[in-house]
């Protein structure tokens, strides 16, 4: 398997946050927060870790800054 | 609670009005740029984003739509996390083409005038529902304010209102190519006052109107269905769909992208906002459901759409409902703002100008009024049909769907983003097609029923409930067949050359480097072409910002910076003017021969210089191949040697760090120019070496800078093909330092073998000083014999020659070698051999050799005089040491073409087999200690090599040893070169 390069690194840890970010929001996981009995400050909390997510990745990309 | 409409006119103008003060004051430096520039201001003036729909609109379409209403946020989300892969890679075009709208990116990417009008159209067209929306609301609030009826009046002053604040905001510069810092800082105000508002409003419904958290939690209690109806949209409606149109609008729309890239000061200002401006949506609508909670109980009998103003209505005072008011009047101007700003730059760049082109900018006295007055212009005209559409479209279904239809139509451009950073294959014919299908099904399904309804426009044919389709699936339809179309088109109907390589731009493979010679030779011509587009003033204004942009300067531009400077003068007007018009006047004007090939030393540096200015990083195979060519270059810059490298045109390309060293001139000032006009010696040293026959020259001697070097030179022709020369590269080798050790160590041994004479010399000069002495006193006793006289006086002279012999042959081996010294002269081989023996017998008078020096006197030989009477003292030295009493030491010279061979020749016991190889090396000796350093043959050796010739040892078969030097060989038709 090719190794990912120090210009390629940031990219690829990009697309899994995005990834994560997608799989928190669209079906079939959205199930799993958004229900009918949920309480109405969970889609904030969701949100909240995704901004989480963005900031920890930010400054793992400023960190390893080529 | 009510008010008087002027008074809210009074507070509009007075809010404005801060507003340009605080633009104002941070165009002056009043603010100070740490607080001006910092990520956080750019973030918040990211919050652009949030318009009316946001601030009075999220609240009824979460009533209608439940948490549905926060996909327009996190799609946003997704965009701002996906930054590194989304954002930075636009920001890099945009900054480095000095694209100032989605248009120019497109019109840049796909290489097409065609591609920037229909963007600029349809961004146009798309945007006017949004602008609709935001006058709508604004009077919406009025007339819940003032409790009258709405009129157009209110929205007419509105309009008017907010066109001069655009006016001031937006067209104070020339072009969007100056950064608005004022604006930036005056639309994070706004954003703040939302958000404050907004937050203010959300604790006042949660503490005013319920009374508490605990209280808020009774109701919910009291009310499951509320919750309830707030989940249920998210699995059954088109959360998808909406998360998507939110991401595309997040960057695509023309506001949205004036504020994250043209109005970008610091490219890592979006890593903060990647994380902080989600923060900042997410803030802006934790308050929505708790109004909305209120609006409900509190049974109000507006619409949902406006209960953020009606429930602060309720509570009694005049400063909330005034302060959400300012907070709707902030995300209202805002949007509207920048979004006429964004689309005036467009409007001209791609309509106005381009229709003008070339006769419109040729008249004017002053391109720049010109282009001032004509982006004021544009405002008015898009915010009067923003109110043109408002009073067509009043039959609508709310400030939501008003903002959706937007929404789809930037979504359209979407595909071409993607061809713009993932499909290199992405074409024009694509692009075009794609957003004409899709913009097409995006008219009928969405914009056409907006006017039908209006009862502007009948369709016979097409009812409203077929056209009329959900704005999610009209996006869905419009979007797949855009996409297809796209893909189709671009693959069915391929780039052309300028668009491939474009398109390789954009993707980071390579620089758009001029393909010929600039027909311009100099700055004059440049500035004169310009002139018959743009006036003198503009052409000169626009070559001195190139210049200075370029760091350089006016008087010392070489004709090799022309490219670059070109480029610069396309860069600049691509700001001003838009890429397209830009490139256009730059292509007429500034025009390149493209039948000629580009010098080797213009693209080199044109790649050089733009690869370390934009220090954009390339990527895939272009990238290693540029760390290869980093790590070759890094190479031939560290070289101890110097390295200079000169165009076919005698340009010179590159000159390294030794070379830097050796002559104290720097790369930056050689680099470009001719090879003819750098200074003394090296130009006349470099510019004689490439002329001559010659592939190395050694030890030149030469006076740089008042110190001695010795050089020796290599060339080779460098060729791109082995039919045609490109160049060609010199190696240079400094050996000063060595050459100077060399003298003085030859100096040194030259003094030990004159120690080792001084007996000999002592007995030489005593025996003609006693014959002198003796004379004298026969002289003394008879001084009358005038025959005595006579004899005696002439041997005393003879004598005396012969001390003058001697005292001459030690003075001329033991001086110092003068470093302009440098000649080498025809020196007759018998001679020079009868001078060294001549020194040698001095030492060795006791042995009574014979030394036969059978060299035949019409040999000369090419070298210098000192160096080789001290190879031959050498030599015969050691002969001398080998043989015997009595012995015999013969010399002989043979004669070749263009060499003569020296045979020295003893009769001694030889050397050993072992001892013949090491003998040349230094500090070889087989004599006691004391008695030879062990540096005499190296330095024969160093001194035959510096000589061009060659020396040999071996043992003859019959007895002794025999040494061979081969020298250069002159002959009287012979040419000297020093």
């Amino acid at each position: 398997m090719p190794e990912s390069t120090s210009e390629s690194r940031p990219n690829e840890i990009t697309i899994i946050v995005v990834l994560i970010v997608l799989l928190l929001l669209l079906p079939p996981l959205i199930g799993l927060w958004a229900f009918e009995g949920s309480y109405w400050l969970v889609p904030y909390l969701i949100w909240s870790v995704i901004i989480l997510l963005s900031y920890l990745l930010q400054r793992h990309l400023k960190k390893h800054a080529v | 609670m009510q008010f008087e409409l002027w008074q809210l006119f009074l507070v509009s103008i007075l809010y404005l009005g801060l507003l340009f003060l605080i633009a104002t004051a941070t165009d002056r430096c009043w603010i100070p740029a740490s607080i001006a520039r910092h990520p956080l201001v750019y973030t918040l003036s990211l919050g652009v984003y949030a318009t009316s729909w946001s601030f009075y609109g999220s609240v009824g379409f979460a009533q209608k739509e439940g948490f549905s209403f926060l996909t327009i946020y996190l799609g946003a989300t997704i965009a701002f996390v996906a930054s590194p892969i989304l954002l930075r890679p636009i920001l890099k075009l945009t900054e480095s083409y000095r694209l100032a709208s989605l248009a120019d990116l497109f019109a840049f990417r796909y290489h097409s005038q065609a591609a920037g009008v229909l963007v600029t159209l349809f961004m146009l067209a798309g945007t006017l529902p949004y602008m609709s929306l935001q006058i709508q609301a604004m009077t919406n609030t009025l007339k819940i304010m003032t409790q009258s009826p709405q009129n157009s009046d209110m929205a007419l002053g509105f309009c008017i209102t907010i066109g001069l604040f655009s006016i001031l905001f937006g067209a104070r510069h020339i072009s969007l190519r100056e950064k608005h810092h004022g604006l930036v800082v005056a639309i994070a105000f706004e954003s703040l006052v939302k958000l404050v508002t907004l937050l203010i409003v959300g604790l006042f419904a949660i503490f005013g109107i319920f009374g508490g958290f605990s209280e808020l939690n009774h109701y919910l209690e009291l009310n499951p269905e509320a919750n309830a109806a707030l989940f249920k949209p998210v699995k059954e409606g088109p959360w998808a769909t909406l998360m998507m149109l939110s991401f595309a609008a997040a960057f695509l729309l023309p506001r949205q992208f004036h504020m994250i890239f043209v109005e970008n000061i610091d490219p890592k200002a979006i890593n903060t906002a990647s994380w902080a401006f989600p923060l900042f949506l997410l803030l802006l609508n934790i308050s929505i459901l708790p109004i909305l909670w209120a609006g409900e109980s509190l049974n109000l009998s507006i619409p949902a759409d406006l209960y953020v103003l009606g429930i602060t209505l309720k509570s009694g005072s005049s400063i909330l409902p005034l302060l959400t008011f300012l907070g709707g009047l902030s995300a209202a101007s805002a949007m509207i703002i920048v979004t006429t700003l964004a689309l005036a730059s467009m409007c001209m760049n791609h309509l106005v100008l381009p229709a003008s082109f070339p006769l419109r900018l040729s008249s004017g006295p002053n391109m720049y009024h010109w282009l001032l007055w004509g982006r004021r212009l544009v405002i008015v005209l898009i915010i009067a049909a923003g109110y043109s559409f408002y009073l067509v479209k009043q039959y609508n279904q709310g400030l939501v769907g008003l903002g959706l239809i937007s929404f789809v139509a930037v979504a359209q451009c979407l595909p071409g983003i993607v061809g713009l950073l993932y499909w290199q294959r992405a074409s024009k014919a694509g692009f075009i097609a794609g957003l004409l299908v899709g913009g097409s099904i995006w008219g009928i399904t969405l914009l056409l029923p907006l006017f039908e309804r209006a009862g502007i426009i009948a369709l016979p044919f097409l009812s409203t409930q077929i056209l009329a389709i959900s704005t999610t699936d009209s996006a869905l339809w419009s979007l797949a067949f855009n996409s297809l179309a796209f893909v189709l088109f671009s693959l069915t109907m391929p780039q052309s050359d300028e668009e491939r390589e474009v398109s390789n731009a954009c993707f980071r493979k390579g620089f758009l480097v001029p393909q010929g010679k600039i027909r311009a030779t100099s700055i004059s011509e440049f500035e004169h072409q310009l002139t018959k587009i743009i006036g003198t003033d503009i052409a000169r204004s626009e070559i001195k910002r190139a210049l200075s942009d370029l760091g350089m300067d006016h008087e010392t531009l070489d004709t090799a910076a022309l490219p670059l400077l070109r480029a610069q003068i396309n860069r600049n007007l691509s700001g001003l003017v838009g890429p397209v018009l830009s490139r256009m006047i730059v292509n007429q004007h500034l025009q390149i021969d493209r039948a000629t090939k580009s010098a080797l030393a213009d693209t080199i540096q044109f790649v050089e210089t733009k690869n370390e200015k934009t220090r954009s990083k390339l990527e895939g195979v272009s990238s290693e191949l540029d760390a290869l060519r980093r790590f070759h270059f890094q190479v031939l810059q560290d070289l101890p040697l110097g390295v200079v490298s000169v165009s076919e045109d005698n340009l010179i390309v590159s000159w390294n760090n030794a070379m830097a060293d050796l002559t104290g001139i720097e790369q930056i000032a050689i680099i470009g120019q001719s090879i003819n006009n750098i200074q003394q010696p090296w130009q006349k040293i470099l510019v004689s070496f490439i002329s001559s026959t010659n592939f190395q020259i050694n030890k030149l001697k030469t006076i740089v800078n008042n110190e001695p070097h010795v050089l020796n030179l290599f060339k080779a022709v460098v060729s791109h093909d082995q039919k045609q020369r490109s160049g060609i590269v010199i190696l240079i080798e400094d050996h000063s330092e060595r050459y100077s050790l060399e003298k003085k160590l030859a100096h040194s041994e030259r003094l030990a073998s004159i120690g080792q004479l001084a007996t000999g010399v002592a007995h030489e000069i005593g025996n003609p000083v006693t014959g002198i002495a003796c004379l004298a006193q026969d002289l003394q006793s008879e001084p009358e014999n005038t025959l005595v006289l006579q004899q005696g006086l002439e041997q005393i002279l003879t004598q005396t020659e012969r001390i003058d012999n001697i005292v001459r042959a030690l003075v001329n081996f033991s001086h110092i070698d003068r470093f302009d010294d440098h000649s080498v002269d025809p020196l007759s081989l018998h001679h020079t051999i009868n001078q060294a023996i001549q020194l040698v017998s001095l030492n060795h008078s006791s042995l009574q050799l014979t030394y036969d020096n059978q060299c035949d006197e019409s040999l000369y030989v090419l070298g210098y005089s000192q160096k080789l009477i001290q190879v031959f003292v050498n030599l015969l030295s050691n002969a001398t040491d080998a043989s015997i009493q009595g012995g015999k030491i013969e010399i002989l010279a043979l004669a070749h073409d263009n060499t003569v061979k020296t045979v020295i020749r003893d009769y001694g016991k030889g050397i050993e087999e072992s001892h013949l190889a090491k003998i040349f090396e230094p500090f070889f000796t087989t004599k006691a200690v004391g008695e030879g350093t062990g540096l005499g043959l190296s330095l024969t050796y160093n001194i035959i090599q510096e000589h061009g010739g060659s020396i040999s040892a071996c043992n003859r078969e019959d007895k002794g040893c025999q040494f061979e030097v081969s020298l250069p060989r002159f002959k009287p038709t012979d040419k000297i070169f020093n």
